[in-house]
Parts: C-alpha cells; sequence; structure tokens
C-alpha cells in the first residue's frame, strides 16, 4: 500500500508536471493564435511591404556630391505622400489611364535626430517614367512630367509603385519605404476628420467660393478645402507653382491641427488611418503601422517644406516642363537622406 | 437608307484602294493647326475602353490580339510578317481615333510621324492598321480595314505612310453619322 501510496505520489507529481506541460503549450498555442489572428486581421485589407533584415546589415548604398561619399542613413525613413486625379466613383481601366499624381510630398522621418524634413515634388518635374503598352505587355522609359507616372498600371496598386519609382529614380535611386495615395476629390474627409482645418488664404479664389478672398482666415468647408488642394485651372495665375502653394498653406495647417487632435486623443491616429482609407487609391501602410508612426513622430520637429531650384519650359503640345537642378536634388538628398561615409 | 449605307462602305472601300501619289513629308503631331493638313491622334477616345475590353476577352478565349481585325486584314499582315514571327505574337500596342484636319490640302500620300507611350525597337514588326467604323441600319459595325505601311525610327516613334484617298476617308468616315476612324498599332 505504502509503496503502492509512494508511487501514487510519484505518479501524482508526474502527472502535475505533464498538466503543466500541458497547459504551458496550450497557453503558447493560444497566444500565438490570437497574435497570428490579429495579424491576419491587421493585413487582410493591405499587403504591407515592411523592410528586410538583411537591407540594414547588408551594404547601404551610397552617392557622390560636391566630390565626397555620402551614405543611406538607415535611421532616417522616407514616406511618399500621393494626391491624385481619380475620382472616388471613378472606374479605372487599362494600362494608360489611371490619372495623375498633381500632388507629391516626401517625408524624411529622421529617427535620429528627431525631425520631419518635406520635400514638395512639382507634379511637372522631368523625369524618367516607365510606360506600358495598350494592354500593358510591352514596357518602355520615356522622360515625362512625374505626374503622369501614375497613369500607367493595370490597378491602383501598380500605379502607386510606378510612382514610387520614379521618385526613386528622380531622387538618384534612393529607396521610398512607406506610401500612400489619395483621391483629391476626397480631400475634404480629411478636413472633416480633422474638424476643420483653418487656413489665411495667400490669394484671392473669390472665383471658386466668394467667402474665398485674398488673405482671409477661414475654417475650411470640404468643398473649400477641395478648391484649395485640388483646382489649377482658371484660380489665380493658373500654375501649378501656384497650386503646390496652396498645397503647402494646406498641409502646414493640416498638420497643426493633427498635433491639436494628438494632444486630445493618443487614438486620433487611428481616426485618422479610417478618413484616409475612405479617400485611399492605394496605400502600403497598415493600420497599426501608421498609429505607430504617427505615434513615434509625434513630437518630433517638422521642418518647412523644401522644393528643388529648377527651369520652367514649355514643352511639347504647350505642357509645362520643370527640370529640376542635378545639384540641387543631390544636396537634398545628402543633406536628408544621407551621410558622409566614414 | 440601307442603299445610301451601303454606297458609303463601297465609296469609303474605294477610296481606301485608290493609287497612291507622290508623297511629301509631313510630320503630324497631336496640336490641331488652323492652316495645315494635321494628322491628329486621339488616346482619349470613349471607344479605346471598349476595344480595351474586346482585347481582353479575346485574350481570355484564347484569341490572337490581331483577331479583333477582319479576317481579310489578318490574312493581310500574316503575308507581311517575316520569318518567325506569327500572326499570334503580334500584340495591340497602341489604340486611338484618327483625326484629318485640311485633307483638301493634301496633294500625295502623307508620310506623318507619331510618338506612342511603347517605345518601338527598330529590329521590331510594328503594324498600323487604319480602321474605318460605321455602323449599318441593323446596328451592326462595320469595319473598312488598310495596313500601312511603317518604319520605325531611332528614337522609337514610328513613321506612317497615309495614302491620300485613305485621308479622305479618313475625313468622311469621322463626318459620318455613327462614324469613326481608328488606329491600331500591332507589334512583336
Amino acid at each position: 500500500m505504502s509503496r503502492s501510496g509512494r508511487s501514487g505520489r510519484r505518479r501524482s507529481k508526474r502527472q502535475v508536471a505533464v498538466l503543466a506541460a500541458v497547459l504551458a503549450v496550450i497557453s503558447i498555442a493560444a497566444l500565438a493564435g490570437v497574435y497570428f489572428l490579429g495579424e491576419w486581421l491587421e493585413n487582410r485589407s493591405y499587403q504591407e511591404q515592411r523592410q528586410q533584415m538583411s537591407e540594414h546589415f547588408g551594404e547601404l548604398p551610397t552617392m557622390e556630391y560636391a566630390g565626397q561619399t555620402y551614405v543611406r542613413r538607415p535611421e532616417v525613413e522616407t514616406v511618399l505622400l500621393l494626391g491624385v486625379d481619380q475620382h472616388l466613383d471613378d472606374d479605372t481601366w487599362g494600362f494608360q489611364r489611371g490619372g495623375q499624381s498633381d500632388f507629391l510630398l516626401l517625408l524624411a522621418l529622421d529617427h535620429q535626430n528627431r525631425t520631419i524634413h518635406q520635400l514638395q515634388i512639382d507634379r511637372d518635374t522631368m523625369t524618367d517614367v516607365t510606360v506600358l503598352s495598350l494592354l500593358g505587355d510591352q514596357k518602355s522609359t520615356r522622360t515625362l512630367q512625374i505626374c503622369l507616372s501614375y497613369a500607367y498600371g493595370g490597378t491602383n496598386e501598380e500605379r502607386c509603385k510606378n510612382t514610387v519609382a520614379a521618385v526613386e529614380n528622380l531622387l538618384g535611386g534612393q529607396r521610398i519605404d512607406l506610401y500612400t495615395a489619395v483621391k483629391l476629390d476626397g480631400i475634404g474627409a480629411l478636413n472633416r476628420a480633422l474638424g476643420g482645418i483653418t487656413v489665411t488664404l495667400p490669394e484671392d479664389y473669390t472665383d471658386l467660393d466668394p467667402m474665398m478672398a485674398k488673405g482671409a482666415t477661414l475654417t475650411l468647408t470640404d468643398a473649400q478645402a477641395e478648391h484649395l488642394v485640388r483646382a489649377r485651372m482658371y484660380v489665380g495665375d493658373g500654375t501649378n507653382a501656384s497650386r503646390m502653394l496652396r498645397q503647402r498653406v494646406f498641409l502646414k495647417a493640416a498638420t497643426e491641427q493633427l498635433l491639436v487632435k494628438l494632444r486630445e486623443s493618443a487614438d486620433f491616429a487611428g481616426t485618422l488611418f479610417d478618413a484616409l482609407e475612405e479617400i485611399s487609391s492605394y496605400t502600403n501602410f497598415n493600420r497599426g503601422r501608421l498609429i505607430n508612426e504617427v505615434n513615434r513622430a509625434y513630437h518630433y520637429d517638422i521642418l518647412p517644406a523644401e522644393m528643388f531650384t529648377g527651369e520652367y519650359k514649355i514643352g511639347r503640345g504647350g505642357f509645362m516642363e520643370f527640370y529640376a537642378d542635378e545639384d540641387s536634388i543631390a544636396a537634398w538628398v545628402a543633406q536628408n537622406l544621407c551621410e558622409l561615409k566614414k | 437608307m440601307k442603299k445610301g449605307f451601303l454606297m458609303l462602305v463601297t465609296m469609303l472601300l474605294m477610296l481606301s484602294m485608290c493609287v497612291a501619289h507622290a508623297a511629301p513629308s509631313i510630320q503630324a503631331n497631336n496640336v490641331p493647326s488652323t492652316d495645315s493638313l494635321m494628322i491628329v491622334l486621339d488616346e482619349n477616345s470613349e471607344k479605346i475602353k471598349e476595344v480595351v475590353e474586346k482585347l481582353q476577352a479575346n485574350r481570355e478565349a484564347g484569341k490572337a490580339d490581331v483577331e479583333i481585325l477582319n479576317e481579310e486584314t489578318v490574312e493581310a499582315i500574316d503575308a507581311l510578317l517575316p520569318e518567325g514571327v506569327k500572326k499570334e505574337d503580334l500584340k495591340a500596342t497602341a489604340y486611338c481615333q484618327v483625326l484629318v484636319y485640311h485633307v483638301e490640302l493634301a496633294t500625295g500620300d502623307v508620310k506623318a510621324t507619331f510618338t506612342f507611350d511603347t517605345v518601338y525597337k527598330q529590329d521590331q514588326v510594328v503594324i498600323p492598321v487604319v480602321r474605318l467604323i460605321t455602323v449599318g441600319p441593323d446596328g451592326e459595325e462595320i469595319s473598312v480595314e488598310t495596313v500601312l505601311e511603317a518604319a520605325v525610327l531611332a528614337d522609337g516613334s514610328v513613321e506612317m505612310t497615309f495614302p491620300i484617298e485613305l485621308l479622305r476617308s479618313i475625313d468622311i468616315c469621322n463626318n459620318t453619322e455613327n462614324g469613326h476612324a481608328d488606329l491600331a498599332v500591332f507589334s512583336n
């Protein structure tokens, strides 16, 4: 009995150990299940392209500027924001008719110096663009206005990637990490999400709306926000340069408003993502990534938007062409994305 | 009504087949001019969407792109192909509406150079086809097609020769109710 009893106690300990092991395995499996379910839920809308770890261990890309060699700083993350002229209800079709990216803003998030550099790229900037044939069978390269890069592709994802490739090419091959394209006729949704953006108008736009007089300080309605950001023809001097100025005015005010909203609620980044999703054409961000990036960069210094210097010309067919100075491009890349190679 | 329509189609066919005259070289571009002969390619025609959809449906059905054309045109194209290139290898790489301004100024065949999205190579087979499309009384489309002589230039653009009578036919077709003239480019 006692042997039996001792034996019974030993089995009991073994049983406890087995039970504990089983419980541990179940707990780990449950945690893993929850994690993977969460990840699946997060990724089911968007396929995010995360950077490869190997990139950070491999050789970093270099560039030459002013007789010196610069190397890409891995702690600088680049985000390209595109505003495209597709309508919210547009049925885009074919491989040559995706619309144009009328607004291009590159953000360089410097996580070491806690700054955000902004580069506004003129839509008329001439650069090598991949163009496709009628049904996308044949690829060629043409020097075109960078906005046209968005026209080519069978899906919004392909069009977005084509524009990203054109911007990377313009920047001498510098990698763009994250990107999002929004439809400019839905910019009112962003204005609404931010509770109405207040701006002081740099020019007279009473042709578009009688309230939009030069110098007026307005909390924009959704329609006024769209006028300010999107309209070009018949507004002021009708040039893209003037529209870019209006877009910067809007962005500066929107950024200030965003910071106010984030101070009010840390959850606002999620609200912002939902507003962007409503007007999104395509993005390689997912909700979690955007929230993380916004919250991480919340306290960073946002520097004024910069632009390349260069020359405007009237090209074939009467269209405006902007030729950015090579030196201006290299200087921006060297100063904001790279550092001197040691 | 039907008789008049058949006469129109016959006239278009006859005009398309007329003997070529001397060929002055005219550079066409996309800006209509008020005082000179211009051949304009409009890529924003509503018809292009239909054509893209038709081509995609053809591909899904295992058909070659050239099968969008009349059987006789496909045979004519087949006869032009160099050894080793089959009609199935040809892809529709461009499609646009073709417009002619001041056709009365044409004194002979016209050579015009066009730049497309595709940068063609000089060793590529490039075959442009003009389609004069009208709608019959029964609502069915009738396409009268002409294969153009063409050469790829060093910069990837394509020089095409438009017979003068074809230019006149394009003009008539575009001014006919429900009529339009298109240009398709096939290449390997």
